[in-house]
This record gives structure tokens, sequence and C-alpha cells, in this order.
């Protein structure tokens, strides 16, 4: 679903979503397996979608990539409000069904880390950023932070550790 | 080097130096040597070679809220709102049909608007019409306002008038937080619309204080209500450009950076690109032209693929810059002759007018007057058939002071004239500073130095006459 040749405005995209079955029916399988979203929900969340995209006349060059990130962003949203309500959601079959994205899992691995990278220590996060961003060497990076020397090797241990197991199925 | 190697397997920091090959020889070898016999390590080493492929994606988004101070109202993206409760489906007629229905005659609306924009004169009896009551009333505002933003090059204090005029009417509207009406488009999303144009036309306008400030509310205001990233990736882009113009572009350039993750994230190449000249063009005010050039390199063949062009050649006029920052006056030339080459004169002939006025400031600034004298003739040509007068008058200044320092003063003599008389025609400039123009450039021995700090001020007086005269 790409239009180089003449873009669709988002407005556009969303009308498309609205009357064709195929891509909602992929995005609300992925919701149910992915997320453990219930079918109620899930149909809500397509709806917000679509309501999202109308809010934008701009024109979308790349309108799969764009709709799945609106949906996902909508999906973890949802999660959020759900755990914020302490409930609990049943995460079953998760690497099922995808949402016939080629970038889904990827967009969606990067999602999740940068969510539990929010979390971890600041000195961690610190760490990481001197590697990451200023382009430190991992050994520079290790004598930058301040903190005894064996407590920087099992800071920036613990810290691999939980970013691991983002990737890990 | 503590917790290298347990005497069972090998810890996470050293596998991932391992694999960023940050270990010497001895200790490269000691890891290889257990590698080969130890397949759990071996399984740990290929996820942490994966998470270093990510990591370095994942900071890019993260260099923004480490980067700005906590108190700085952008430090971090706003959260969404809370999700109403009650879906938008069991509603008696689904939102997001009533939506499509209401956005559908939207699009003729909105050009009613922004015609009345057009012509100019007070928006507010017109505004005063319209009932945001009714959907497609919200539903054609902000279309109109978006639109507006996609051509504020075109007419900034245009772009403004209409921001200004919509958030007079939306002040005192009050929302019923859960009509169909407030969850479809909210009132505060349209308000936050209305900011970010106003941000986005006072930066233009140069009036950098108060488009902070309007940008400021956009960003707090679309958070409280859509909370869409793409909305807050918009007006990321937006105050990152008007830092860097403010002269803070140390803390424009996270901002830039937020966004540009945002867009590639949606896969959004062309709003990626944007963000990429924005991240350049703060890169290059804090001395780092080498990654800015390499930013702007990557947004070119986008802007020429989609044939962005005002977008290429602000990317291209970017380049320009830098390149002669560190002194690289053949690759700046080269690159201005190349988009000459690419960008059609015929239907764009303002942008090509920038272009050869950046190629002739690049040979102006490499000592080629006579080459730089022709082509500010050329920009000067340019600029007045598509009714940029004061851009037109100001390269004319130029040519005026590249003839005078390429030592044909009989030249520079000659093209004054004709500059003074489209100037008086116009009644674009202080007579006085004419005089003076005319004084410094007459006799054998121009002053040059005072000619070109006339010039500066000349083209700053052009600029506001102008500008007042044709609105």
């Amino acid at each position: 679903m790409e239009h180089d040749s003449s873009p669709l405005t988002s407005r556009e995209i969303a009308e498309t979503f609205l009357q064709e079955g195929e891509q909602r029916s992929r995005l609300f399988a992925y919701a149910r397996s992915h997320f453990g979203i219930d079918s109620s929900a899930a149909e809500d969340l397509l709806q917000e979608t679509a309501i999202e995209l109308m809010r934008q006349r701009s024109l979308v060059r790349s309108p799969s990539g764009f709709v799945f990130h609106v949906f996902h962003t909508r999906c973890c949203r949802y999660l959020q409000t759900l755990r914020a309500e302490q409930r609990t959601i049943a995460w079953s079959d998760r690497s099922e069904v995808s949402a016939g994205e080629p970038q889904a899992e990827s967009v969606d691995r990067r999602i999740a880390l940068r969510e539990i990278f929010e979390t971890v220590s600041s000195s961690c996060r610190r760490i990481l950023l001197a590697y990451y961003v200023e382009g430190k060497s991992l050994r520079e990076t290790a004598q930058a932070i301040a903190l005894p020397y064996s407590g920087v090797w099992n800071t920036i241990n613990r810290c691999l550790r939980r970013l691991r197991s983002c990737l890990e199925p | 080097m503590p917790g290298t190697m347990s005497p069972k397997h090998l810890d996470d920091f050293t596998l991932l130096r391992y694999a960023a090959l940050d270990l010497d020889g001895p200790q490269r070898d000691e890891v290889e040597e257990h590698l080969r016999g130890c397949g759990k390590c071996a399984d740990v080493l290929g996820t942490l070679e994966e998470l270093n492929k990510e990591m370095k994606e994942v900071a890019k988004a993260y260099t923004p809220e480490d980067g700005l101070p906590p108190g700085d109202p952008f430090a971090k993206r706003p959260q969404a709102p809370p999700r109403p409760r009650g879906g938008v489906r069991r509603e008696p007629k689904s939102l997001a049909m009533t939506a499509l229905e209401a956005s559908q005659p939207a699009g003729a609306e909105s050009s009613r608007i922004l015609e009345a924009a057009r012509r100019g004169g007070e928006l507010t009896p017109f505004f005063s019409t319209l009932s945001f009551s009714d959907l497609t009333t919200r539903f054609a505002v902000l279309y109109a306002l978006q639109e507006a933003a996609h051509s504020i090059a075109e007419n900034p204090p245009r772009c403004l008038a209409l921001a200004l005029a919509t958030l007079a009417r939306l002040d005192g509207e009050a929302e019923d937080g859960g009509s169909p009406n407030g969850r479809i488009l909210p009132l505060e999303a349209l308000a936050a619309q209305a900011h970010l144009l106003a941000g986005q036309g006072r930066t233009w306008t140069g009036e950098l204080e108060k488009a902070g400030e309007h940008l400021e509310e956009a960003y707090r205001a679309f958070g409280a209500s859509t909370g869409d990233d793409f909305s807050l990736a918009i007006v990321e882009l937006g105050e990152s450009q008007r830092r860097a113009f403010e002269g803070d572009p140390a803390t424009g350039l996270p901002l830039a950076s937020r966004a540009l993750a945002t867009f590639q994230e949606m896969g959004l190449e062309d709003f990626a690109a944007r963000a990429q000249v924005a991240v350049a063009t703060c890169l290059s005010k804090i001395g780092r032209e080498t990654e800015a050039i390499e930013a702007c390199r990557s947004a070119l063949p986008v802007f020429e693929k989609h044939g962005l062009w005002s977008n290429y050649v602000g990317a291209v006029n970017a380049l320009g810059s830098c390149l002669s920052a560190i002194g690289k006056l053949d690759e700046a030339r080269r690159e201005y002759a190349r988009a000459l080459r690419v960008v059609s004169r015929e239907k764009h002939a303002a942008w090509v007018g920038y272009i050869r006025n950046n190629l002739a400031l690049v040979l102006f600034r490499a000592g080629d007057f006579r080459a730089a004298a022709l082509a500010f003739l050329q920009a000067a040509n340019l600029f007045r058939e598509s009714g940029s007068l004061g851009n037109a008058l100001t390269a004319s200044l130029y040519e005026i002071e590249s003839w005078a320092l390429s030592g044909d003063s009989v030249r520079a003599a000659q093209r004054f004239e004709v500059f003074r008389a489209e100037v008086v025609r116009h009644d674009a400039l202080d007579p006085a500073i004419v005089r003076q123009l005319e004084s410094l450039l007459s006799g054998h021995d121009p002053g040059l130095e005072e000619v070109a700090l006339l010039r500066q001020s000349a083209h700053r007086t052009l600029q506001e006459r102008l500008e007042k005269k044709l609105g």
C-alpha cells in the first residue's frame, strides 16, 4: 500500500482504512495475539486509529508504516491505562501473528527497548548514553562513571541483562 | 578488569565489549577461546550484538530527554491523556464513521477559510460566522491551519494572522469533554494547531520570543488533547528551528533528533528528511559542520525524489553554508551548480533565485567578484520574476558592491543608477541611505568597507519597508 507517485493525505488513508477490511483485520489480529487485547477493545483501537488519521491532512508517502505506528502506539497506551488500573492482561501466543508489516517486529522491539531504557537506573542510562550517544569507547564509558570500579561493572551488567531481555522471545 | 571472566560464563559487558571490538589482543583471545567451548555465551553474544545495533537507534531518540535541562518545557514529550472510558464503537453511531462523514466536506470548507485569509483584511468577522459545535467546521479549521503551515514560506504574516484569528475565536469556547465532537476533535487540539502555526509564523517573521510561547503552548495542548506523536514531533521540529535561530542550537539539536526518531519510526521519510535538515542547522551552529554536511546530504535525495523543492533548496543552502564555513568553497560551488541543474527555473523562479544568490555569496567570499556580480544579477532578476522585491534589491546591492570590489567602478556606478531608480519607484529605502551609498561608490577610491556596512543596514530597511507596503 505505497503511493509514492501520488501520495494520499492522512485523512484519505483513514477513509481507505475504514472501507477496506484487510489491513484492519491484520492489525486486529496483531492486537489480539501480540498484546492480548480483547476483541472489543481491539476494535475500538482500530476506530481510534482511524480518527487520529483523520486529524491530519499531511501527505503520507509510506501509509502502511504510518498506520501501523499509530495503531501500535494506541495499543501501548491502552495497556498502560490498564496497568494503571491494575488489571492483568493475558500475554499469550505473542509471536504467532505479526501485523503483516515488514518493520513491525523491529519497531516493536525498539519501542519495548525504549520503554525499558526509561526505567533503568540513571547511572545505567548515563553509561549507555556515553557509549551510544557521545561515542565513547566502552572502556572510557566505564571509566567516566563516578562509581567504585567494581560497581561500574555490576551496574553495566545488570543494565545489559535487563535490556537483553527485550530481545529474547 | 573485574568480572571479565567468571569460571563458568562471560559477563554481558565483556561480551558487549567483544562485539564492539573494544577488547585488546590477549583479552580478545581469551574470550574467543571461551566462546569456542561455550554455546550459552555464544548465544548471549548473538543477542548482545543485536542489542548493540538496536540501542544505537534507540539512543537517537533518547539524546533529547537527557540533553535538555529538567525545567525545559520540552524536556520530555508529554504523555497522552488517559484513554476515556467507553469505546468509540459503542456510541449510537461509530465515532469513526461520524468523523469520516464530518471530515469529508471539510476540505472544501477549509479552502473557503484559506481564501478569506488570502484576501487579507480583518478575519474576525469571517470567523464569527463559524460554529465550533459543528464537527465539519472543526475539521475545516484544522485542515486550513495545517494547509497554511505547508505553504508558510509564501507568506508568513498571512499565516500568522490566520492562526491568531483562530485563537481569538476559540477564546471563551467551552468544550463538553465527553461529547462525541470533543472526543473526535477536541477544541484544545484546534488551539494547539493554531499555536503551532502562530509559532511557525513568528519564527519566520523573527519574533522568536513570542514564537517560543506559542510553540510551548502547542506542545502542552497537543499533549493534553490528542497526544499524537506526529503533531508533537512537528512542534519539536519547529521549536528546534526557533532555538537555532535564537542562538541556542545546543538545546535545539536534541529536539530535532527526537522529531527525527519519531518520523523514522513512522516511516515518514520526507518528514525525517526535514528533521535531518533541522539537525544539520543546529549542528552547523555549534561548529559540527562535518556532521551537518552528512545530515544535509542524507536529506537531499529524499526531497529530490518527492519533488519537495522548497525543502530541497533549504537543504542545499544549509549544505552550502556548512561547506563554506569550513573553507570548502569549491565543493559548495559544485553543490549549488548541481542544484541549479536539478530545480526547474520555470516552475520555481524564487527557489532558483535563492540558490543563485547563495552561489553568488560563495563566489563573493572566495574573492571571485566578477563572477559573483554576474550571479547576483541573475539572482536579482529571478527574485523580481517571483515578486520578491526585497530580496531582488538586496541582491542588486551585492552586485554593485561586487563590481566595485572587482575594480569595475564604471559598471558599479551604472548598476547603482538602475538600483536607485527602482528604490525610488517603490519607495523602498530611506533616501539618506541611498545618498550615502552614492557618495561612497563615487570617485576612484570607493569606501568599500562602509558600502558593506550600509548594504547590511539597507537590507534590513528594505525588508521592513517592503513588508509593510506589500503586507
